[in-house]
């Protein structure tokens, strides 16, 4: 039997989510406690197996609010050795998300197995699922611009999250950053220039990572934007050590 | 219309001073903790006793004077701090700075200096050498902590809305706000330290973490302490052992940590305590929280180095948790409970190792003591008896009047529950025009929020 891929229009929800609320999530005690053997079967037989082993595979890339997972979808036969996790706060969007993998799964039995999705609120627990230093990528693609003025704390880049992206990504690691929203993109830039612990990768290297152009095209709201003809503005910083910081 | 004394809501005792300050609504007063006698207050009303006499007919001087102490009554406080320099609004959280908090400090300010926060949004700095108003500021969103750095040049205030700030210690002359943001929390902030060595700044949530940042740099996070199943709302160091830290809130246990790699060394279960202490009374369940009857709220953590004890309260609980220091494991050990008939709002040890309590003293228990001090005898606690001149002349002068005894457990708010409590101050905070009434409007949600629905409990994954 072959599954069939689930359809978009079924699982259609609001853009808009309040990431303040106390939503119903379910979230390990600290990144020790998670279990990963549902999310990726074919790495983890189960979890007392991972406990033991110590070159037991990590999660290393974070798409944080990764909508439909058009990017993680394209990346896992990419980069198939290495873990994916897609981070997604509305429940129905989760849904389709789990039921795509779970899909492409069963169509292709050797590949997708190092994606998966969680519904949750990334700008609160983070911290509950990477330890220091763990993740190599993070994408941020097409987040919800939260247009108005007092709702603009509620972006998902800003000066007291990126302290915390910074502590999950590793030194030399990547975040990206795309939107069609002018507004917003000049939003990140600025936050981001401004943190000491990022430092912006200049547009002729950029062009040379091949994770870009799937950022650019990979996801649903990409493919919208470029149906309207919208602009893409994408942004892109690494990681790096504090100045005068024995880190790392 | 029958007047209540208001019970003090914190009690905040200097480390190296006998200096005791205990907080009730708005105002505060300032105790000598060798000798029991008033120092300063905020409250320049004569003694309680006399509920009829108003704030009209003062008999003494209200000009931050000197008192004369020869007076017929002795109860005057040295120092009457004029009520033009005083909170207009309920006093949340306080902090004091003594240099001999942190690792070989040399800072120029030689006084003793306090920060109050009110509810109003207040931040006020005092000098408790001369009982003077040092300086007043406004800050943009409510403050639920406040620490000193190492030299005293900065104040470090956490606010409601989960963001740390940086202050200078005195506002400059032309821009009110001088502040730097250190760093932010998605959650409400409800405790923070700075450490004895200046490194790092420690900041606890709703949401269980316990941050562990660099301090000034708080944007470099070092680690985080995790392991908390419910808020975290108080937070401790070790005087004795400083890379130590105990934190407690809405779980049944304290936990104690190795706080810069982030690493849980310990859980003692308080619960368990005072449930077999319970039952070993008449049974009856007086701790339970409302919101769940399973549930605590542990709601102060103190410590003395002399005894090296531990000192817990917990809602509704009558009673006193003391924990002893096992130093060849590095350990907490439960060692005894100190009963009241009251229950227990704050507490403090002093100097010498005695402990001070507040009492939640409510409407119909009006002729018992505001305050219960245990002296260290040896290793144990010995209760003051009341006519004893420490405790007696605090009730003597008294606190302020009430009609009605306001609920002044607010810990277990933090449980989460299906109201938004981000969304509801939004208007309010947002809006820096509407300051004034805020306290009331506060009262009101506060209230709102207790009455809804609990969250569905999170399932842990194991």
């Amino acid at each position: 039997m072959s599954a069939k891929l689930p359809q978009k229009r079924y699982f259609r929800q609001r853009a808009h989510s309040n990431p303040f609320s106390d939503h119903y999530l379910e979230y390990p005690l600290s990144p020790a406690h998670m279990d990963w053997s549902t999310h990726y079967p074919k790495f983890f037989t189960s979890k007392s197996d991972n406990v033991q082993s110590s070159i037991q595979k990590k999660v290393e890339f974070a798409d944080l609010g990764c909508g439909y997972g058009g990017l993680l979808v394209a990346l896992s036969t990419l980069f198939p050795d290495v873990l994916m996790l897609g981070m997604e706060i509305r429940v129905k969007v989760e849904e389709y998300v789990r039921e795509r993998i779970n899909a492409l799964r069963s169509q292709y039995p050797e590949q997708y197995q190092n994606v998966s999705i969680i519904r949750m609120n990334a700008m609160k627990f983070l911290p509950n699922f990477f330890e220091k230093g763990q993740l190599s990528k993070m994408f941020f693609l097409f987040p919800d611009p939260h247009f108005k003025n007092r709702k603009h704390k509620a972006r998902i880049i800003t000066t007291q999250l990126l302290s915390e992206y910074a502590y999950v990504l590793r030194v030399g690691g990547i975040i990206y950053t795309i939107t069609d929203v002018k507004d917003l993109y000049e939003w990140m830039v600025k936050h981001l220039d401004d943190h000491p612990l990022f430092e912006r990768i200049p547009d002729d290297e950029l062009e040379r990572d091949p994770v870009i152009s799937h950022v650019r095209t990979a996801t649903e709201e990409g493919k919208k934007v470029e149906r309207n003809n919208g602009d893409k503005f994408i942004a892109c910083y690494k990681r790096i050590a504090d100045e005068d910081s024995s880190e790392d | 219309m029958m007047a209540y004394r208001l019970p003090f809501t914190k009690l905040l005792h200097h480390p190296t001073k006998n200096l005791l300050i205990l907080v009730f609504g708005s105002y505060f007063h300032a105790l000598d903790t060798s000798t029991g006698a008033l120092i300063s207050t905020t409250r320049s009303l004569v003694s309680s006793l006399n509920n009829d006499s108003t704030e009209n007919n003062d008999n003494t001087t209200v000009n931050n004077v000197e008192i004369d102490n020869s007076s017929s009554n002795s109860i005057h406080p040295k120092y009457i701090i004029p009520s033009t320099d005083a909170h207009l609004a309920t006093i949340r959280t306080l902090a004091f700075y003594d240099r001999g908090y942190f690792d070989n400090s040399s800072s120029s300010i030689s006084s003793t200096l306090l920060a109050t926060s009110d509810e109003n949004k207040i931040l006020k700095i005092w000098n408790c050498n001369e009982w003077k108003l040092r300086n007043t500021r406004p800050v943009p969103k409510r403050v639920v902590s406040i620490a000193f750095n190492k030299d005293g040049s900065q104040i470090v205030i956490a606010d409601k809305f989960g963001d740390v700030y940086s202050h200078p210690l005195d506002p400059p002359e032309d821009k009110q706000n001088a502040s730097t943001l250190l760093l932010g929390h998605v959650s409400m902030v409800t405790d923070m330290v700075i450490t004895p060595n200046n490194k790092y700044v420690i900041t606890c949530d709703r949401d269980e973490h316990i941050r562990v940042s660099k301090f000034p740099k708080g944007y470099n996070i070092e680690s985080y302490c995790l392991g908390h199943k419910q808020f975290v709302s108080k937070m401790h160091i070790l005087p004795w052992a400083n890379d130590l830290l105990i934190s407690a809130g809405g779980d049944d246990f304290i936990a104690l940590w190795d706080y810069v790699p982030g690493k849980l060394l310990q859980t003692l279960n308080v619960k368990e305590i005072i449930e077999t202490k319970d039952a070993h009374d008449d049974g009856e369940e007086t701790y339970i929280d409302s919101e769940d009857p399973n549930s605590i709220a542990i709601t102060s953590i103190t410590s003395s180095p002399i005894s090296k004890h531990i000192a817990l309260t917990v809602e509704k609980f009558p009673g006193i948790v003391i924990l002893d220091w096992n130093e060849t494991e590095r350990q907490l050990q439960y060692r005894k409970t100190l009963n009241l008939s009251i229950d227990p709002l704050d507490l403090a040890y002093d100097i010498n190792g005695n402990l001070w309590v507040s009492n939640y003293v409510k409407e119909e228990q009006s002729d018992e003591s505001l305050i219960t001090v245990f002296k260290k005898n040896d290793n144990e606690y010995e209760k003051v008896s009341e006519d004893h001149p420490i405790v007696k002349q605090i009730n003597e002068y008294g606190s302020t009047t009430v009609e009605k005894i306001p609920d002044l457990y607010i810990t277990s708010q933090l449980r989460k529950n299906l109201v938004d409590w981000r969304e509801q101050d939004d208007d309010d905070d947002d809006d820096v025009q509407s300051l004034e009434g805020e306290g009331n409007k506060n009262t009101s949600k506060q209230k709102k929020s207790q009455g809804s629905k609990r969250n569905k409990k999170r399932v842990k994954i194991e």
